[in-house]
């Protein structure tokens, strides 16, 4: 199976999904002629189409990860940060998750960490004070 | 000529020293605001709004340092869209196309130049005709329809297929996409909670920078971490300056981007993206043969980029000559009137001379500023490339994320735009190109909605999106953008 | 750290406000909307004004929270700051409509403390200056003949506020708001320009956005939706109580606290609030946020609050609009 079949195969199931959704919505009144269901359902139509047409064998190769663990190494990276965030406070959080990407991306561990450490008091100059958002504090205030 | 009278006292406000000061400041401001993924300029003019307070500076002033940072950030967005592939704002997703291309055959700069060159010529040819017609245009402007609306959206969405060169399903399904996911939340029109999966966070509908910041940002990361890439960046820099012949082959691009681009920006419900989108494609038709789109191909730069800056100043006609804004952020810019206890109205220009026309003099001279701002440091933003991967990778990648939460506080964000960083990081290997997402994504609700508009006004007639000489040609515009391809494949 | 060893100190001088037993420590404003929205306004604004006037001491800071329409940030208070006494929220008009409708999830509003209200904005009901409305006589004589006849437009999807200012004067018709012609804008901005290119008859707007096609004659109002007539251009629209409609549609801006919030700030706050109303600088600063006098306070805001979520309650039912079960 090429990977554009499984495209193809994967938009259907998504565009049935979408159409099915629709038409269990529930309308208060005919509010107006168009109501909530026509329009999704004519996207998830055209979906649905685009999907058929890529399932047409066309035989391009799916270039499978060469490196597989870095790209989802950062993905774990990333949600431990957006759910450590609050807890750990900005500063410490975002220290980890750049210089953690910095080594991700080759640097060497002492300068991953002054990469971490210099974005984030930086970001947090910039957001926190300049522009006057605030930014978690955490348990380390 | 009364308009010519009127603007020497315009100038005579705008040149004032602290107000040029303040012109220059707002410039630069906008142009981070541009560059910042997450904040975008309607959220900076917000923060910037209590401090003119603060200050106790006249609503002139206040004015011409927000409106600066409006019409500034317009040239901040395309810097991180070429160097990068990651737009800091919605209209310059275009850009990236022809842009990123650029940069990677280390014409980084020239791609920068072209692309502040355009955004000038857009921004201060559109001021001229804002000088002049201001108040006619307005008037034409609120006679657009939905139904004219609906087929303009249609046209634009028609040439979903053309900005990219992937295979036409792969782009359609991508636009698609986009569709469905602007459809997420309460509905605008019946109020029913549409594809929320019970999410109270998703009653709002997706942000359009969570999802931007997920396909491209974190997208090109995890793609960029997946092939290691960590020397490739020193080689992009150093490649050909941009020749003035160069220059001159963009300037018809140009001119016409800043057509159609300032035309659209006057209507107050379309946008800066549906403007460069529309030159973007318009250029790409036009040089379907001799042009390298898609490559990079400096029109390919000029043309999204002069648009969009087009548009902006478009968009503050019906802001002035009526009090209509158009947009998110020139309603906020009219908020700041009325803080000021300035009625933004019809007789704006009437009964505040020297907030209007200083206004609209403070743009003549930051446009300029902002070219000279812009043109000598292209060589300096270029070298941005220069930057260690692990170093430029690593800020980038927490500036998206700081600037996400910044303003929304929620970790659901975040984790929103990780889902789409692995969707985009997929999407690109699988081929799909990601520009029509998000065209699709700001392009659908506007159909949506404004077809149900011109339906509940026609009561549900569907003749009646026909019913105008605009809505007819647009729709024949339409036919011909979605037969095109199939009579060019036969030919060719 | 630092901040800390700043705030132990601070805590243990006994600081004026410290008199009515409360004294905030790093108070916060949580606006649940970006920069740039409505609620974000009244959060830095009216902070600003209770930072500058003196009345509250430490500086409060905006805090943005959107995510929802401002179920997220119910949600937050409820979940996570039952009991701080530091932070409120802003809140409108908007969010009771919304809670009426369930849609804040599980919370509705007896899950907050009603602090007090800071101002309001009224309803309009605007027409084009050529209308063939003259009054809103014409108008409601219209709906009650065919309330289909008449398309009309505002800001907000069916269900919201702006489409409950159609509602309620159609209701008052003898009309049946299920059978209104209205169209949903994005923004009050499209809705003004689709009424005055003439693709709608009647916007029904608030007063603030309205004003400046007012003054230039552009358009002409039916009526105020207000108790009494607005002050200012204003001055000569009568309210649709003098025209034997009773509907008001006061946009009430003010701020809620957590649920638990204890008594002693609360009152701190409420007194704040009540400060700030008294204050000589705060009309100016209100009617910058095109806000007219609007001044409940503590019980009765918390009364008032209560009254109008079910009043919106009742409407959504009569006509059947989507509701999640609270």
């Amino acid at each position: 199976m090429t990977a554009s079949r499984l495209l193809g195969a994967v938009l259907i199931l998504l565009a049935a999904a979408a159409a099915f959704s629709a038409q269990s919505l529930v309308v208060p009144f005919a509010a107006d002629p168009l109501g909530p269901r026509g329009f999704p359902t004519t996207v998830a139509a055209v979906l649905g189409v685009c999907g058929a047409l890529l399932l047409i064998p066309r035989g391009e190769p799916f270039a499978w990860p060469e490196r597989r663990l870095a790209p989802w190494l950062l993905v774990a990276a990333m949600a431990g940060y957006a759910l450590l965030l609050a807890p750990l406070g900005f500063l410490p959080a975002t220290a980890l998750l750049a210089g953690l990407v910095a080594l991700v991306f080759g640097a060497a561990p002492l300068p991953a960490l002054a990469t971490g450490v210099g974005t984030s008091l930086l970001l947090w100059a910039l957001f926190d004070r300049l522009l006057d958002l605030p930014l978690p504090r955490g348990g380390l205030g | 000529m009364e308009a010519l009278a009127a603007l020497g006292g315009g100038f005579a406000v705008a040149l004032a020293p602290h107000n040029l000061a303040l012109a220059l400041i707002g410039c630069v401001i906008g142009t981070a605001i541009g560059v910042l993924p997450g904040i975008g300029p309607l959220n900076a003019i917000a923060l910037l709004l209590p401090f003119c307070l603060a200050l106790k500076l006249p609503p002139e002033s206040a004015l011409i340092l927000l409106a600066a940072v409006y019409y500034g950030s317009g040239y901040g967005g395309r810097i991180t869209a070429i160097l990068l592939n990651m737009p800091g704002e919605p209209s310059a997703v275009l850009t990236t196309l022809d842009g990123h291309p650029l940069a990677r055959q280390g014409r980084g700069a020239a791609a920068l130049a072209v692309s502040g060159v355009g955004s000038f010529l857009g921004a201060t040819l559109s001021v001229v005709l804002m000088t002049f017609l201001s108040v006619p245009l307005a008037r034409v402007a609120v006679a657009f329809s939905p139904a004219d609306y609906v087929a303009l959206i249609a046209f634009a969405l028609s040439l979903l297929g053309a900005v990219s060169d992937a295979p036409a399903p792969k782009a359609w399904a991508a636009g698609c996409l986009g569709v469905l996911l602007a459809l997420v939340g309460v509905d605008s029109g019946t109020g029913v909670e549409r594809f929320t999966l019970g999410s109270l966070e998703l009653l709002g509908g997706v942000e359009f920078t969570v999802l931007a910041i997920g396909l491209f940002a974190i997208g090109e990361i995890l793609l960029l971490a997946e092939q290691r890439v960590r020397a490739e960046a020193a080689k992009l820099g150093g490649g050909r300056g941009l020749s003035l012949r160069e220059l001159a082959a963009c300037l018809p691009a140009m001119l016409r981007a800043t057509g159609i681009g300032f035309v659209i920006g006057v209507l107050p419900g379309a946008g800066a993206s549906v403007a460069s989108a529309l030159s973007y494609t318009a250029e790409k038709r036009m040089h379907g043969t001799d042009g390298r789109f898609g490559q990079g191909d400096l029109r390919g730069v000029a043309a999204p980029e002069t648009a969009d800056n087009a548009a902006q100043i478009g968009n503050l006609v019906p802001m002035l000559s009526l009090g209509i804004p158009g947009s998110g952020t020139t309603a906020v810019l009219l908020g700041a009137l009325l803080m000021y206890s300035i009625t933004p109205g019809p007789l704006l220009f009437a009964q505040r001379p020297e907030v209007a026309w200083g206004l609209i003099a403070s743009m003549y001279i930051g446009n300029a500023m902002l070219l000279l701002l812009n043109l000598p440091l292209v060589g300096l933003f270029a070298r941005l490339l220069l930057v260690p991967a692990s170093v430029l990778y690593p800020g980038v990648l927490a500036l998206s994320f700081a600037g996400v939460y910044a303003v929304s506080n929620s970790a659901f964000d975040l984790l929103l735009a990780l889902g789409f960083g692995v969707l985009g990081w997929w999407l690109r290997k699988l081929g799909v190109p990601l520009v029509p997402i998000v065209l699709g994504f700001v392009l659908g609700r506007m159909l949506e909605d404004n077809l149900r508009r011109a339906l509940a006004l026609s009561d549900g007639e569907v003749l009646a999106l026909l019913h105008s000489p605009v809505s007819l040609a647009l729709w024949a515009m339409t036919a011909a953008a979605l037969l095109w391809p199939l009579f060019r494949r036969r030919a060719a | 750290m630092h901040r800390r060893a700043l705030l132990a100190a601070a805590a243990l001088l006994p600081a004026a406000a410290a008199a009515q037993g409360f004294a905030p420590q790093n108070p916060e404003c949580i606006a649940p909307a970006a920069p740039g929205g409505g609620f974000d306004l009244t959060c830095r604004l009216t902070t600003r004004m209770l930072n500058e006037l003196g009345i509250v001491g430490p500086a409060i800071r905006t805090q943005n929270m959107p995510g929802g329409i401002g179920a997220v940030a119910i949600n937050h208070i409820n979940a996570q700051r039952r009991s701080d006494p530091n932070v409120i929220v802003a809140v409108s008009t908007g969010s009771w409509v919304n809670m009426a409708q369930g849609r804040f999830g599980r919370f509705g509003e007896n899950d907050v403390r009603w602090i007090g209200a800071i101002g309001a904005d009224f309803g309009v009901i605007a027409v084009r200056r050529d209308s063939r409305f003259a009054t809103l006589a014409d108008l409601v004589a219209a709906l009650r003949a065919d309330a289909a006849s008449v398309p009309m437009g505002a800001g907000g999807a069916v269900g919201s506020q702006d489409w409950h200012k159609a509602a309620l004067v159609a209701r008052a018709a003898g009309a049946d708001p299920r059978r209104l012609r209205y169209v949903p804008f994005e923004g009050g901005g499209q809705a003004m320009a689709a009424l005055l290119g003439g693709h709608i008859q009647v916007f029904p707007g608030d007063a603030s956005e309205v004003r400046g096609q007012l003054e230039a004659g552009e358009i002409r109002l039916l009526a105020v939706l207000a108790p009494q007539r607005l002050p200012g251009v204003f001055a000569g629209v009568p309210t649709a109580r003098e025209q034997g409609v009773e509907v008001d549609w006061p946009i009430i801006r003010g701020f809620y606290g957590p649920p638990q919030m204890p008594e002693a700030a609360y009152a701190f706050w409420v007194e704040a609030l009540r400060r700030l109303h008294a204050h000589p600088a705060w009309a100016e600063a209100r009617n910058a946020q095109g806000l007219f006098e609007f001044n409940l306070l503590g019980a009765e805001y918390e009364a008032l609050a209560k009254r109008r979520t079910a009043e919106f309650r009742q409407l959504a039912r009569e006509v059947g609009l989507v509701t999640q079960a609270p």
